[in-house]
């Protein structure tokens, strides 16, 4: 085994092994997934990647943690295939007692419209946890310190001691109650008894007695009836609103009795108009009956949705960078726009201010002839290399297929393809050859691209360095590394509002 | 000579030494940038450096992989949260512990060995002969030796990562049976890329001052064996501490601004 092929072996190893480690480590979701956000009032315990879970099962990642409003804002990444709703509801919960949290995710039900990608899930509860658990118990705990303390004092001790003597005093005599009640229930008891017996003996003078006493009650009964007629002025009173409630009934009947009529009409109007517009008679009618207009209409919406759809998603990315080319001791500056008006593709318009120009090469030939003596005549070549167009411009357009985006289209004022390589948000790999008309090879540039602040605050995040090199495959071959800023038109749209104004 | 004069001396020779390395760390980072690379240089750097290096530095992660899970699976038994130190022992390793180990044992063994070597060289007046001959040291010696450290030191890290969580996992699922399943799942929970992409960034760093320090020290080098001694055991001490300095500059760049 030579050198060079452990060397290979060494790096392609450590390469799968660090690859395979970051992999397992960035706890992607599998599967495409659909980003929603979510407003809650405490998010303390999860963490990036805590999983979503529907019945138990995961069916998401926590994407992010913000703060928005004062409220800790959550972007999720949910698999598209659970659709969620507009009543959809996410909860934190506790996965243990050591302080991890996941959410769980109740998608809501078709009762409700369905929830749009990038939107907001309104009912969200966090729950408090064991801290909050805590603070509850420490809440009950100072109450019951408070109150311990208030018995305590000199006041309220003599206030307790009157309150028990009171409740002494109190079921002391609920028990001497309750004894001579139990008393006069058995004594009652014994005359009920005494009394049925009598009863079924029959004797006639207990009879007599017995109905003496109902007509008495009959009589009292009837007398206090007469004592409250126009007596009783509360019994007056509740005889006249019982009378007003009354006629009030009667009235709202009467005047329902008209309502009704009143709908009966409305109801026969809904009718001939709405058998009308059945019949497709009217404006109205033609435009819910007549299929041709139907079918524009759903066209013109359909095109109205792509073209909003393409206005709303469309990204305008600035990029300007300034590479230092080693060999030839000077600097290249680009500056190009990406118009990426959908995900999949995107258009590059740039200007490259380029040291060594755009190179011609020519040969001229002169016809010589030396008169004298001996006349000679020959021809002599010159070849003149010719630099000039500093200025060269780029006009592309690109297909986006996952990490991997093919370019094609004038490269530095010369025809030409790329690919671009974007394994990660933080490095990227292009490689570029252009100018196959050129009596050389075509200008082969391979370049990498690293953002090494992308996870730090704007304006940071725009930097990025790069280092390559081009006509790597000519005889003008150079190399280069350099520094630049990319950003994109909601940073343009943040600067814009940040500037100040007269 | 007096005691003002002894202080005086001494920190005109410190600022003589710091400007001497300062200008040598410049040269150096100027030739990297110039072609033609001597490839095969660099190649058997590499060689030496990475592939003759990969089991001391796999052996010496292990066992420590090993000890930390042995340590924490112990502590967090007490409250029941063995299932937890597969991430701290990842964590610990892909961020601190597998680029410092790998430095420190790429120091011992490849950076005095750097040392001896351009040293040696130094005393025989081969480097004085090169110069002679229009061939700079620098090109020639080290910065092949910097190309081949800045390659093959995170490359070792990516290995004593793997290696390390391994020591960790068999310790902690094998002999005090933590459950693996459970073990792994807040392992890969818990660690997210970018522990493992800073570990890999400083041993860059280390790569780049490890090889800078080491081989100063050997082009310094004079007075003969003795000398030679004397430099290398300078260059063992200095690199483990810039390594160590250097390891506490990143962590805090990382944290606070990269919020990582």
């Amino acid at each position: 085994m030579t050198r060079a092929v452990r060397i290979g072996i060494f790096f392609v190893f450590c390469a799968v092994c660090v690859s395979v480690y970051i992999y397992k480590a960035a706890d992607l979701f599998e599967g495409e997934t659909a980003t929603y956000h979510a407003l809650a009032d405490n998010a303390m315990g999860l963490l990036r990647d805590s999983d979503i879970l529907m019945s138990g099962v995961v069916v998401g990642k926590l994407d992010k943690i913000g703060l928005e409003k004062g409220k800790a804002k959550f972007t999720l990444k949910i698999t598209k295939e659970v659709p969620l709703y507009e009543n959809a509801k996410l909860e934190k919960v506790m996965e243990s007692l050591l302080g991890t949290y996941v959410l769980a995710l109740d998608p809501g039900d078709p009762s409700a419209p369905p929830l749009t990608e990038g939107g907001y899930i309104r009912n969200v509860k966090t729950d408090l946890g064991l801290n909050g658990a805590m603070d509850k118990a420490t809440e009950v705990m100072d109450t019951a310190n408070r109150l311990v303390e208030r018995m305590l004092l000199h006041e309220n001790q003599d206030k307790i001691a009157k309150i028990l003597d009171s409740l002494v005093a109190t079921t002391a005599d609920t028990k001497q109650s309750t004894e001579n009640l139990m008393k006069l229930l058995t004594e009652t008891l014994q005359n009920v008894t005494e009394l049925t017996a009598k009863v079924n003996r029959r004797s006639d003078e207990e009879m007599d007695k017995f109905s003496k006493l109902l007509e008495n009650a009959l009589a009292v009964t009837d007398r206090l009836a007469q004592m409250s007629d126009g007596k009783d002025e509360k019994f007056n009173e509740t005889l006249a609103m019982l009378e007003k409630t009354l006629k009030t009934v009667s009235d709202e009947l009467a005047a329902s009795r008209g309502a009704g009529e009143s709908m009966k009409n409305i109801a026969e109007n809904v009718e001939t108009i709405t058998g009308k517009v059945a019949n497709g008679e009217g404006t109205v009618g033609k435009l819910l009956t007549d299929e041709t207009l139907y079918n524009d209409i759903t066209k013109v919406s359909g095109k109205l949705t792509d073209y909003v759809d393409t206005m709303l998603g469309m990204q305008i990315y600035v990029d300007t960078h300034s590479n230092y080319l080693v060999r030839s001791n000077s600097f290249k500056t680009f500056f190009d726009i990406t118009i990426q008006p959908r995900s999949d593709r995107f258009y590059l318009l740039g200007v490259v201010d380029d040291p060594r120009g755009r190179v011609s090469e020519s040969e001229i030939t002169y016809d010589m002839t030396v008169t004298g003596d001996n006349p000679q005549s020959f021809v002599a070549t010159e070849k003149k290399r010719v630099v000039d167009d500093k200025l060269k411009f780029n006009l592309q357009i690109g297909r986006v297929f996952g990490p991997v985006a093919l370019r094609g289209g004038i490269f530095q004022n010369k025809a030409g393809l790329g690919i671009d390589y974007n394994p990660w948000n933080f490095l990227s790999v292009t490689a570029e050859v252009f100018d196959f008309a050129s009596d050389a090879a075509p200008n082969l540039r391979v370049q990498a691209l690293g953002r090494p602040f992308v996870w730090t605050i704007e304006p940071f995040s725009w930097i990025y360095i790069t280092a390559g090199g081009e006509a790597l495959i000519n005889s003008y071959r150079d190399y280069y590394f350099g520094i630049g800023l990319r950003f994109n038109d909601n940073d343009i749209k943040q600067l814009v509002t940040s500037v100040p104004t007269p | 000579m007096g005691f003002f004069e002894k202080i005086g001396l001494y920190l005109i020779k410190l600022f003589n030494n710091v400007k001497d390395f300062a200008v040598f760390l410049w040269e150096c980072c100027r030739w990297m940038f110039i072609p033609p690379y001597r490839f095969g240089q660099i190649a058997d750097h590499t060689e030496r450096i990475g592939l003759q290096s990969i089991m001391i530095v796999a052996i010496s992660t292990f066992t420590t992989g090993m000890i930390l899970a042995l340590q924490l699976v112990n502590i967090m038994r007490i409250f029941r949260a063995e299932i937890y130190a597969g991430a701290a022992v990842a964590m610990a390793m892909s961020r601190e512990l597998a680029p410092v180990i790998t430095a420190f044992v790429l120091v011992a063994k490849n950076g005095s060995s750097m040392t001896a070597e351009i040293g040696s060289m130094k005393v025989t007046e081969q480097i004085d002969a090169m110069e002679t001959m229009a061939v700079s040291p620098l090109r020639y010696l080290v910065v092949p030796r910097i190309f081949a450290s800045i390659f093959t030191f995170p490359a070792l890290t990516a290995i004593a990562n793997v290696v390390g969580v391994y020591g960790g996992y068999f310790i902690s699922t094998k002999i005090m049976q933590v459950n693996a399943e459970a073990y792994l799942h807040m392992m890969y929970f818990l660690v997210d890329p970018d522990d493992i992409w800073t570990g890999l960034v400083k041993a860059v760093v280390f790569g780049f001052l490890v090889t800078v320090i080491c081989c100063y020290h050997g082009l310094r080098t004079s007075g003969g064996a003795k000398g030679l001694g004397r430099r290398t055991t300078a260059a063992v001490v200095q690199s483990t501490i810039t390594v160590l300095i250097a390891d506490y500059f990143l962590t805090y760049f990382f944290i606070n601004f990269c919020g990582m």
